[in-house]
């Protein structure tokens, strides 16, 4: 089965056309509570471009996986964002911080508590923005709400709203945040492997992006994966920045995976829907081809942008793929990223509801 | 152009799965299993190390997939099953007499603590789960070394428990094998399920009260077509570490059953940062038998194992490094000569003129100054035979010996000739190490370059020294691609592993949780023994590499109350186990010098490369609590050696 075949992604001036159709319901708002400059710039541009009520849900993050010095911006976004809500006559809610020892189990955490609050039951179409989320809460989170998308209509569980999942995509902007530190390597809450025995063939699909060297050679070094397939931003704004990924990375794709030329993937860097069919091609073909093998296991990972993460994410749903995640243990800016603003793209990536009907 | 693969570069023994485990059985060194005591299999044998020191290495050999690669082909392993039948792993035709399987705890339990309703389904979805892992190993294991003619290998296989663990093996699958496997697959799959979704799910945990496996195990027999098979099994639990605290307290007081009769081994990250801990009945040494791996391999050489004498840590690389690179140095440039022996291998003239300029500036210093002239005649004149690399060694170790000299009191009474026999008891190894180290500085000659220099900066760390390794063997095969032969010169050798010193150190932030407080404290510590190794006189000398904390400030600074009040506490703290608990310093806790206890805090040796100190484990300089909680909140210039680096021509 296959749920986006038609597909629905607005870019910059599609954006406005979408959020300008006539309705009457509010639009329930979710936001990571992240220190990312571009928190709010999604949703600048819908209070801009709509006269519904926006009601807010900010989902609070840990405190202690960013720097000192970035703390401020996350008190700024939270104003900001509450700011631009009251604006529109809505209110903001606050998804609160689950007790927890284990980051890799966060993600699940919040997904849980959001369901269990019940708040996206009181609307019809609900926005997740995911530019300050990290993508082990983003991950579970979105995938809770397609779960329930998709269930059968029967089913209590079944939500029949409208999801879209945003995010203002900046590759400048992304190289400025400073990731810290490696966390041990972990599937993402909602994406581990089917399990049961163990895949007798690996394929290991990175997406590779700037400044995610140590985290992929750890995923490496812990997947021990038969076959690797690392995908490349292309076509991208920027025509040298795959080159520049394969330069930052050729040690451990030259010397230490030994790669072939071949298995590389080439993904449009502003297109999710691109990867997602991509992906989806190349698991079929696996699976036909070494399936009289054994069992095939394809891990994706993602070291990318926010935007091509969704990609992964779709994928990884849609075929029951695991997803690994190697954390960074911190946050930081490189410098303000103010300066790089002018070059923010916001997506809406419409994922079900009305257009799927 | 011929294209090289760089035999260092092969993967570690946690990815062992596809490479063929013959081949990594070939690369591995059988004196390490002399890392291990000889008593292996009556209480639990408790492994801690670094990481990168072994660990998991140790498991893979006693594993049955070793032990049936072992036992096929024995002819190329003779060495390894050796010691494995000294060990009682194999019998004497080379057939497991036990059968290891290795249960990894670095995956899924943590999180069970949050995502669990409350603490006790959180105990019992633990414990559930890993019985389901120890079983579902123990079947994988029983798969790897029990033959059949025809049909499943788990159909004819039964397990015989004691009279006291029916019940358990009942609660476990029961004793057929295949209904074993049944049970541990579908625990696993309806525990994963729960603790994998993203939506609430509110069902009762289906749990344990216990750890069932192992009593199920303790004692039993393992039946093959209903025959004894004598084979004994050895449960391997890997990276105790990962667990959270109180998952690791339940398995370690289970596995500290006296009761128990099952072979077990546990190996965890070793961690001087948390309070001495009480394990089992709080008689930790009685209940099992702790292996340190690092000092296990600083005593190799000294100690004997199993009867025999063993060797040197330094010895063991070496067989590693040379069961890697042979094979590939023969097939690319014929070359016969082993790995260590191509670092160790002659320069030829190649330092020539930069120790020629190195006698010429010190020679002069040593006769520029005034004081008794005549008192050191015959020394200058024995250094003046000397030639080349010598010569230079001779003149700093003499100036420095002299500078020493000066500082006596008497010096200006009785400005007697001194004899070379009072030189050489002025001096000594250390001295002539800490005057090799002057030499690189204001030189450029080359310090960190040979194999026993090489097996130093490892640090008793295989991980790092193949990593090091790889690193010189890249150059190698520059070498080679260049016709040049495989020789290394020891300035290249040098540049490489200041290099490769320089990249370890740039990675710190991006591989390790809060990487930079771990760095703004090794950057204090290096200035320390910076500024101790570099005195003129070397006091110190070869040089300092670490600093001290005493034992009653680390009491204070496990302390939380007390880390609040000091500023800058939690920061140390924080880096203090973060630096630890990933090997860049080596924390000797408990050393008594100076009258009083001391926690010795050593920088990892391939960060001294960075810094130009030497690389020993001698020289400390204590600081209290209160300064090094200071150091976390003061900026440090990072004094590295970038003009050596320059200086280390390696066109």
């Amino acid at each position: 089965m296959t749920y986006w075949e038609s597909p629905l992604l607005a870019a910059e001036s599609s954006f406005e056309h979408m959020w300008s159709r006539p309705g009457d319901d509010p639009i329930l708002f979710v936001v990571g509570s992240g220190f990312d400059p571009r928190a709010a710039a999604v949703l600048e541009r819908l209070v801009a471009t709509t006269e519904r009520r926006v009601d807010g849900r900010l989902v609070n993050l840990p405190e202690d996986a960013t720097d000192l010095a970035v703390r401020p911006l996350v008190a700024e976004n939270r104003a900001r964002i509450g700011e631009l809500i009251a604006q529109t006559g809505g209110e903001l809610g606050e998804q609160p911080l689950p007790d927890f020892h284990d980051a890799g189990a966060l993600g699940r955490l919040i997904s849980r508590g959001f369901q269990r609050s019940g708040v996206l039951d009181a609307y019809r179409e609900v926005v997740v923005e995911i530019s300050a989320m990290p993508r082990s809460v983003f991950f579970p989170l979105i995938r809770g709400v397609l779960e329930r998308a998709h269930a059968a209509t029967a089913e209590a569980q079944h939500w029949g709203g409208d999801l879209h999942v945003a995010v203002c995509e900046n590759p400048e902007a992304d190289e400025s945040i400073l990731e810290e530190g490696t966390t041990p390597m972990a599937p993402i809450g909602g994406f581990a492997r089917a399990h049961g025995e163990a895949s007798r063939t690996t394929i290991w699909v990175p997406v590779l992006g700037e400044g995610a060297l140590a985290r992929a050679q750890r995923l490496y070094q812990e997947l021990d994966p038969d076959e690797v397939c690392p995908v490349l931003p292309w076509p991208a704004r920027d025509p040298r920045r795959g080159d520049r990924i394969v330069l930052e990375h050729r040690a451990l794709l030259f010397d230490d995976i030994r790669i072939e030329p071949r298995n590389v993937i080439y993904a449009a860097e502003r297109n999710p829907f691109d990867l997602y069919r991509t992906l989806g091609r190349l698991h079929d073909r696996y699976l036909q081809s070494l399936s009289p093998l054994g069992s095939v296991g394809m891990v994706l990972s993602s070291h990318s942008s926010k935007l091509l993460s969704v990609g992964v994410l779709l994928t990884a749903y849609e075929h029951g793929l695991e997803v690994q995640h190697v954390s960074p243990g911190t946050y930081g800016l490189h410098h303000g990223g103010e300066e790089l603003r002018e070059h923010d793209e916001i997506f809406d990536l419409w994922l079900t509801g009305e257009p799927y009907r | 152009m011929r294209s090289y693969v760089n035999p260092f570069r092969s993967r570690t023994s946690e990815q062992l799965a596809h490479q063929g485990l013959d081949r990594y059985l070939r690369t591995f060194g059988a004196d390490a299993l002399d890392l291990l005591p000889d008593e292996l299999w009556e209480r639990l044998l408790l492994i801690r190390s670094a990481p990168g020191a072994g660990k998991t290495s140790l498991l893979r050999a006693v594993s049955a997939e070793a032990l049936r690669v072992l036992e096929g082909r024995r002819h190329a392993h003779e060495d390894l099953l050796e010691r494995l039948e000294g060990m009682g792993v194999v019998d004497s035709d080379g057939r497991p007499a036990v059968m290891g399987f290795r249960v990894p705890l670095g995956r899924d339990f943590r999180a069970i603590v949050d995502l669990e309703t409350d603490a006790t389904a959180g105990t019992r979805t633990f414990l559930r789960l890993l019985d389901a892992r120890i079983i579902g190993a123990f079947c994988d294991a029983i798969e790897c070394v029990v033959d059949v003619d025809e049909g499943s290998v788990l159909s004819v296989v039964r397990v015989q428990a004691e009279a006291g663990g029916v019940t358990a093996l009942e609660r476990v699958g029961g004793p057929a094998a295949n209904g074993l496997r049944a049970w541990a697959l579908r625990a696993e799959k309806e525990i994963l399920d729960r603790l994998d979704a993203v939506l609430p799910r509110d069902e009762p945990v289906d749990g344990h009260a216990a750890l069932y496996s192992v009593r199920a195990l303790s004692g039993s027999t393992l039946l093959v077509h209903d025959e004894a098979s004598g084979l004994r099994p050895l449960l391997l639990l890997d990276d105790g570490h990962e667990l959270a605290a109180s998952q690791r307290k339940l398995l370690l007081d289970a596995l500290h059953d006296r009761e128990l009769q099952l072979a077990r081994w546990y190996t965890e990250r070793y961690s001087a940062m948390e309070p001495e801990e009480l394990v089992g009945d709080g008689e930790p040494r009685r209940n099992h038998v702790p292996v340190h791996l690092e000092r296990e391999a600083q005593r190799m050489g000294k100690v004997t194992r199993r009867g025999g004498k063993t060797r040197q840590f330094e010895k063991l690389l070496a067989d590693i490094a040379g069961r890697r690179a042979s094979r590939p140095l023969q097939q690319y440039d014929g070359e016969d000569r082993s790995f260590v022996e191509l670092l160790d291998a002659d320069d030829g003239n190649e330092l020539d003129e930069r120790a020629e300029r190195a006698v010429t500036t010190i020679r002069q210093r040593l006769h520029d100054a005034p004081e008794a002239p005549g008192r050191y005649a015959s020394w200058f004149a024995d250094a003046e035979r000397l030639r080349g690399l010598e010569a230079a060694q001779r003149w700093r170790e003499l100036e420095i010996v002299i500078d020493r000299d000066r500082d006596r009191p008497e010096l200006g009474l009785f400005a007697v000739e001194l004899t070379d026999e009072e030189r050489r008891a002025r001096s000594g190894s250390s001295i002539r190490e800490g005057a090799d180290l002057f030499l690189r500085r204001e030189f450029g000659l080359p310090f960190y370059a040979g194999s026993e220099r090489l097996s130093k900066l490892s640090a008793e760390n295989i991980e790092q020294y193949l990593n090091l390794s790889a690193d010189l063997f890249d150059e190698m095969l520059v070498e080679i691609t260049l016709r040049r032969g495989a020789d290394l010169s020891r300035l290249r050798q040098d540049a490489a592993l200041t290099a490769a010193s320089d990249q370890f150190w740039q990675d710190i932030p991006a591989r390790r949780v809060g990487g930079r407080g771990i760095q703004q404290l090794l950057r204090h510590i290096a200035k320390l023994c910076r500024t101790e190794t570099y005195r003129p006189k070397a006091p110190y000398a070869p040089g300092v590499t670490g600093t001290a904390l005493s034992m009653d400030d680390r009491k204070r600074l496990l302390d939380s109350e007390v880390r609040t009040r000091i500023p800058g506490a939690q920061q140390l703290f924080d880096a203090l186990g973060g630096a630890i608990g990933h090997n860049l310093l080596r924390a000797h806790t408990d050393r008594s010098v100076k009258n009083d206890r001391w926690m010795i805090l050593y920088l990892n040796r391939l960060t001294c490369v960075r810094y130009g100190l030497p690389l020993g484990y001698g020289g400390f300089r204590e600081r209290p609590l209160e300064e090094m909680c200071r150091w976390m909140l003061d900026e440090v210039e990072d004094l590295t050696e970038a003009g050596v680096q320059e200086s280390l021509n390696v066109a």
